[in-house]
């Protein structure tokens, strides 16, 4: 096995400047300009933190977030990542100039996440980037080569409450004061909770369903 | 030297009688018989010639596309509204069709699509109908969710990796879960790795770890 090689960035980002959905919650793989990373210095960064370890109890954001650096860098061909260049994930044709860049695995450090929530978000990696970045993070960091499928795995019910997250802030906009606390507290109801059931596959399509109908619901009684 | 099997169901002299058809439900339409029809080869002979294998590949086709024209007369808009009833991701949507999430979110707002683009949403659409109608799979979006072979990979993936009909084939039963992933995601294979498990860890949350050998060894 080797770690994967570079992604299409059609592949790689769920979205790139003004693509950015504003009302997708800082997550994971997500680039932001002009961050202060301490020790660092200010500069394009990248959450690396693990969805699990940064949001709380009640979808609270930690004070801090884990992040790296995001700096230029050399186009190198897409193959030659898989076996070298561990320091680094490649982000191409990343905005606003659309050159090569990398996330320096090895420049990280506790930006403040207030501070995150109000900066710049240049592009969103996929469910596929977010895998990727996790895969050369592990192997960085401990010499371990973790397939990117069981990373997908174990986390994809992440991916999927914020995706869910995202449309029922977009949805609720102008008709909820606190869409994410709304959110929160909808997708914790139930026992097993609805949340709880997102981590079985065969469970997120009924998920979504019903959120979509609350949704409906919601936008009949506000008005 | 090997017997070759008859392709077709050869009656003794005492079962002569012209048997009764079946049809279960009446509204299956001239192109689903059609497909039921040429798709019973591939079910009882083990190795269906390449003409007969090219008859149920086209009948399929057929029948896909004839539930696709009825569903690419429904504007953009409402076919996006019908998946999202029945439970699909955004994301999985915008995979399938080979496009981004924001374009599908501009499609919800009604932005125009292209002729292929809005073409390949109808048969997105139509190809739920097809489940749901001629093979009976209920809670289509939950079914193309779930994992295959023990795989991470879904439905959504072939789908998204262009294989339909053998996505068909699969729902009707003729296929095995792994004969389809050989077929749609040659290298899927390359993506097992059995020295990893995912398990719950003490705080609640998942987690990766090493198997330990005899596990593996057992997997």
């Amino acid at each position: 096995m080797a770690l994967e090689p570079a992604a299409d960035p059609c592949r790689l980002y769920v979205a790139v400047g003004p693509e950015v959905n504003p009302n997708r919650p800082l997550f994971t793989g997500d680039v932001l300009h002009d961050v202060e990373i301490p020790g660092i210095g200010t500069t394009a960064a990248i959450v690396i933190g693990h969805p699990c370890s940064f949001r709380g109890r009640n979808g609270r954001l930690a004070e801090r977030t884990p992040v790296t650096s995001v700096t230029p860098h050399q186009r190198i061909p897409a193959h030659k990542w898989s076996n070298g260049y561990f320091n680094r994930m490649p982000l191409p044709d990343l905005p606003p100039t659309g050159d090569f860049h990398v996330a320096r695995l090895d420049l990280f450090g506790l930006a403040l996440t207030s501070e995150l929530s109000d900066a710049e978000r240049i592009a969103c990696l996929s469910h596929a980037g977010i895998n990727q970045l996790q895969q050369r993070l592990v192997f960085h960091q401990t010499r371990l080569e973790v397939p990117t499928t069981k990373f997908h795995e174990a986390f994809a019910h992440t991916y999927e409450e914020a995706d869910l997250l995202e449309e029922w802030n977009t949805e609720l906009e102008g008709i909820e004061r606190d869409t994410a606390s709304s959110f929160e507290s909808w997708i914790r109801e139930g026992e097993p909770s609805r949340q709880s059931l997102l981590a079985r596959p065969q469970d997120r399509a009924h998920i979504r369903r019903i959120m979509r109908q609350e949704i409906r619901r919601r936008i009949t009684s506000g008005r | 030297m090997t017997t070759a099997r008859p392709l077709h169901y050869q009656p003794t002299a005492t079962t002569v009688v012209a048997p009764l058809r079946i049809v279960e439900r009446t509204r299956l339409s001239d192109t689903d018989i059609l497909a039921r029809e040429v798709g019973v080869p591939s079910a009882d002979v083990d190795h269906p010639t390449e003409d007969v294998a090219q008859a149920h590949h086209n009948s399929l086709r057929f029948q896909l596309d004839s539930h696709a024209e009825a569903a690419a007369r429904k504007a953009p808009v409402q076919l996006l509204d019908h998946l999202a009833e029945w439970g699909f991701s955004w994301t999985s949507i915008a995979n399938v069709l080979g496009v981004s999430i924001p374009a599908v979110r501009k499609w919800r707002q009604g932005n125009p699509l292209s002729g292929e683009n809005r073409r390949n949403l109808a048969q997105l659409v139509a190809f739920v109908g097809v489940l749901e109608e001629d093979y009976l799979i209920r809670d289509s979006a939950s079914w193309l969710d779930m994992p295959l072979a023990e795989s991470g990979f879904t439905g959504i993936d072939v789908l998204a990796s262009g294989h339909i009909l053998e996505l068909m084939q699969y729902a009707a039963g003729r296929i095995n879960s792994h004969d389809l992933l050989d077929s749609a995601l040659p290298t899927w294979r390359d993506n097992q790795d059995e020295r990893f498990e995912v398990y719950e860890a003490p705080d609640g949350k998942r987690a990766i770890r090493m198997r330990t050998e005899s596990e593996a060894e057992w997997h």
